[in-house]
């Protein structure tokens, strides 16, 4: 023994008989047991089970092959290279763009953040069409009407479709933050005689550097985690998750492939953990319960003429991008003949199976994902039995794995074995509702946050079981985080791409992964249409779900 | 209270969705195999997607077996047939050079199947144990973008050799696709070697690197890039690139000397759900209707006498070929994507 005695840990001391309270719970409700083994079943199946086998499946031969291989460092490289560019220039427009958002002061807000929500609601490869469409080689606006000779294959392609791909990522998080600055601050620095700039850099943005930190490091974690528009644009500039998909494909190597993986969740896994670390310490705290009354102070008019016209153009190039893929349908040969043409429609009709089983998944997926998300965070959170801070991490940890990962741990996993199941539509819908899982789990959570446990005690006094309690008392209450998950699965499940798309068979296929196809294949007409469709979809089942829940479930503020 | 009646409407949604999930799902290839009555047939094609999807209409219009398939590049196929050895989903492989369906007839994943629709074939078209049997023909070529050269190039006279690719001028002048995925760059590497031998081979394919600008997964995705004036050059089977010639890019076809040439193939995969309807595919493809609609679609030469030469196409016979040893490229195919993944990698 040493001299010196150990610091007490820092845990809240058990109120006494608590641990013989819950094994009477237990006795008394065997539901409560049967869902959290249910509930625990499946997060270590489709959760962890995979995810140990990524790191288990390599064996020395791979490891010594990716670290000897100077090209493998050049893909490690170019993706390192990759991610700080995309994600620095993401996030400071986003952080623009939340600025120009937050001021009440520029009109036309409505508008241009609709603009700034779209890429999130539509396929994430959409923008690397249309910039080949666009801006490529012989693309409408660099040839044809500039007579530019461009070529977007390659890094500056890549950083370009990336910034405008996943700064409303940024955007998403950072007007949060800037409109909980309150407005008092900014009133103390104009009283303390700075002008606009002065108070911009000594207030509002030392006060948003928390909120930077954690845009920049989710933004950064989907650039990592991109797939589909470096397989597009990236040319012959290697970035680790095309890597990965080519050793899968090309020649079957899943022993590489984890490997490639294991090496882009490092990253990604750091990412996620500084993120959250960030997202709880919170420590510039404006909100102090006191709101302001105040507005926010004016905006002098060349800032405001600036911001405007900012906005102005990021959301001008977002309808170009979209008119694009839409013109790019009815356009007979892109770049040769300019001729209006439906035929490209017609083939969609000849592979409208895949926008069926698409919408059919995603909505399948929705309610998978809203269910269990609704259902695990009331028994994680309220009826722990043991494991609960295990159980709460499988939850969340599907967030921090890129698409390709997880698609390659379940190929790994579910291909032979006691649940070979790959080849089926269940193992795709399965994917889908997993993908979406931490974010319906975590709406969950935040909405128990808010009722009270007296509520649910209330209930279990009166006698009402686990389950009942759940049905007839949290459940009514958390239906806005219901439908809230259940709307995000879907949206996020119809446009997937980068995990399902080694599980797609010719029986489940998706329309994400033809238009993939179409398009590395140079089908521009046939890839534009059917993406035209996916997204008409997709529009549509949102404007049917507003209708249906009456505007109440905001999805990124649409 | 009008909240609590959004939840029964999203719950008739799912209710319906899932009963259409049920419907679909019964006709879906059923998870370890074995013979289906009525099962879907499963098609791995290497076809480009829109010849797949318009000539499986047309086999279900004729023979009422319903069709699915999904659309991957010839090497991409071969990987997928091997990794699901144990557990075949697929039924039949549709096109490809015939080195590819040799590979995997070779590791004993090919059901023999004489078809009596191949009896009077040209022994060259098939296996002779019968686990392919051809159906096209085709030999590469070099796609040149007229108006992009003339831009580019200033007068300069376009390659007409494998070797005159390796000018230094043509540095990230052309596009090819990456061997292990596509069945067509395969054919490229394996042509070199049969035409060079395999160290100076590998010399060429090095120095060649350089010329490329990039790698595609697919072996005809060249032809539509140089086509659509991203590159002045590609390389590529010539069928695929008569077809954006008719599409209207402004394309030109050289077959360089020694060139590489391709039987497109049909087998079966043994061991797949549905084998009876697999053969019936066969015959069919290999049968004249089949040939002309494909030969219509696609611009390949059909390897019948009774399907006619589409207009602009060269036929084999005309060209100086390279001796393409087929067995040897099926052998060794593993042993050349390695050595390519080392010294090119994409």
């Amino acid at each position: 023994m040493t001299a010196v005695a150990p610091r007490p840990p820092r845990v809240r001391p058990a109120p006494p008989g608590r641990a013989s309270r819950a094994a009477r719970r237990l006795v008394r409700e065997p539901v409560t047991l049967a869902v959290t083994l249910f509930i625990a079943a499946v997060l270590i199946v489709f959760v962890l089970w995979p995810t140990v086998n990524v790191f288990l499946r390599p064996d020395a031969e791979h490891w010594s092959r990716f670290l000897g291989s100077a090209r493998m460092w050049d893909v490690a490289r170019n993706t390192a290279v990759m991610t700080l560019l995309s994600t620095v220039s993401a996030t400071a427009l986003g952080f623009l763009f939340a600025y120009a958002l937050s001021r009440p002061d520029i009109p036309g807000k409505p508008f241009f953040r609709i603009m700034s929500v779209l890429p999130l609601v539509s396929p994430p490869f959409v923008i690397g069409l249309s910039l080949i469409l666009l801006f490529g080689r012989r693309g409408l606006v660099t040839y044809e009407l500039l007579g530019l000779n461009l070529d977007v294959y390659g890094l500056p392609g890549l950083w370009a479709v990336q910034t405008m791909a996943y700064y409303p990522v940024a955007v998403l998080v950072l007007t949060g933050v800037l409109r909980r600055q309150s407005p008092a601050l900014e009133w103390a620095g104009r009283d303390l005689g700075h002008g606009w700039w002065g108070i911009f850099r000594t207030v509002t943005l030392p006060l948003a550097v928390p909120g930077l930190a954690s845009a920049g490091l989710l933004v950064g974690m989907y650039v990592l985690a991109d797939f589909g528009n470096p397989l597009l644009v990236a040319g012959s500039y290697r970035v680790l998750a095309v890597e990965a998909y080519h050793q899968v494909v090309g020649t079957f190597d899943l022993g590489m492939a984890a490997v490639l993986c294991v090496a882009l969740l490092v990253p990604t896994g750091l990412f996620f953990w500084l993120q959250r670390a960030w997202l709880e310490r919170r420590s510039y705290v404006t909100v102090t319960g006191k709101e302001s009354t105040l507005d926010p102070v004016p905006t002098p008019a060349p800032v405001r003429g600036t911001l405007f016209g900012l906005l102005c153009v990021v959301s001008g190039f977002m309808l170009l991008t979209y008119a694009s893929v839409f013109a790019g349908a009815l356009t007979k040969t892109w770049g040769v003949n300019w001729t209006l043409t439906l035929q490209h429609f017609e083939y969609t009709l000849l592979r409208a199976g895949d926008l069926t089983n698409s919408t059919l998944y995603a909505v399948v997926a929705g309610f998978a994902c809203a269910v269990f998300a609704v259902l695990a965070a009331f028994f994680i959170q309220r009826r722990p039995l043991v494991g609960r801070g295990a159980m709460d991490m499988l939850a969340v940890l599907p967030g921090a794995l890129p698409g390709t990962m997880i698609g390659i741990a379940w190929l790994i996993t579910f291909h032979t074995g006691p649940l070979a199941i790959t080849g089926t539509a269940l193992i795709v819908v399965l994917m889908m509702t997993v993908r979406t899982l931490p974010v319906g789990y975590r709406s969950g959570v935040s909405a128990l946050q808010q009722i009270g446990p007296s509520l649910d005690e209330s209930a279990q006094d009166l006698g009402s079981g686990s389950l009942r309690t759940f049905r007839t008392v949290m459940l009514p209450l958390m239906r806005t985080a219901f439908t809230a998950a259940f709307i995000y699965a879907f949206v996020k499940s119809i446009n997937t791409l980068s995990a399902v798309i080694f599980l797609v068979s010719p029986g489940s296929q998706l329309a994400s992964v033809s238009i993939m196809g179409l398009a590395e294949h140079g089908y521009w007409g046939e890839a534009t249409a059917l993406a035209a469709g996916l997204m008409l979809v997709t529009f549509a089942a949102l404007a049917l779900f507003r209708l249906l829940t009456g505007g109440r479930v905001k999805l990124f503020e649409l | 209270m009008s909240r609590s009646r959004r939840l029964p409407h999203l719950l008739a949604l799912f209710a319906t969705a899932v009963l259409a999930l049920a419907a679909c799902g019964s006709g879906g290839p059923a998870a370890g195999g074995g013979e289906q009555k009525g099962g879907k047939l499963v098609v791995y094609g290497a076809l480009h997607e829109n010849e797949m999807a318009r000539l499986l209409k047309a086999f279900e219009e004729r023979s009422g077996i319903k069709t699915e398939f999904v659309r991957l590049s010839a090497g991409e196929i071969v990987a997928r047939v091997q990794a699901e050895k144990a557990k075949p989903t697929g039924d039949v492989v549709l096109g490809g050079p015939s080195e590819n369906h040799q590979a995997l007839a070779l590791g004993g994943m090919l059901q023999p199947y004489d078809s009596p629709v191949a009896k009077d074939y040209d022994k060259r078209f098939y296996d002779p144990g019968h686990a392919w049997h051809g159906f096209y023909v085709g030999a590469l070529a070099l796609a040149v973008n007229t108006e992009r050269w003339k831009e580019e190039m200033k007068g300069r006279p376009i390659p007409k050799t494998w070797d005159e690719l390796l000018d230094p001028a043509l540095k990230d002048k052309l596009v090819v696709a990456r061997p292990d995925s596509s069945g067509t760059a395969y054919n490229f590497v394996a042509t070199q070697i049969f035409r060079l031998g395999e160290a100076q081979a590998w010399d060429f394919i090095k120095k060649f690197d350089t010329t490329v600008a990039h790698y595609t997964d697919s072996g005809a995705a060249p032809a539509r890039m140089a086509g659509a004036g991203e590159y002045p050059l590609a390389i590529a089977f010539g069928h695929d690139i008569l077809k954006p010639i008719e599409a209207g890019y402004p394309l030109e076809i050289v077959f360089p000397q020694d060139t590489g040439f391709e039987v497109g193939a049909v087998s079966i995969v043994k061991g797949g759900p549905n084998t009876e309807s697999a053969k019936k595919f066969v015959d069919w493809m290999l049968g004249r209707e089949a040939g002309q609609l494909h030969t219509d679609l696609s611009k390949r030469v059909s390897i019948r006498k009774d399907v006619a030469v589409p207009d602009g196409a060269v036929p084999l016979d005309q060209l100086k070929l390279v001796d393409f040893d087929v067995q040897w490229a099926a052998q060794n195919r593993d042993k050349v994507l390695r050595a390519w993944g080392e010294r090119v990698g994409g």
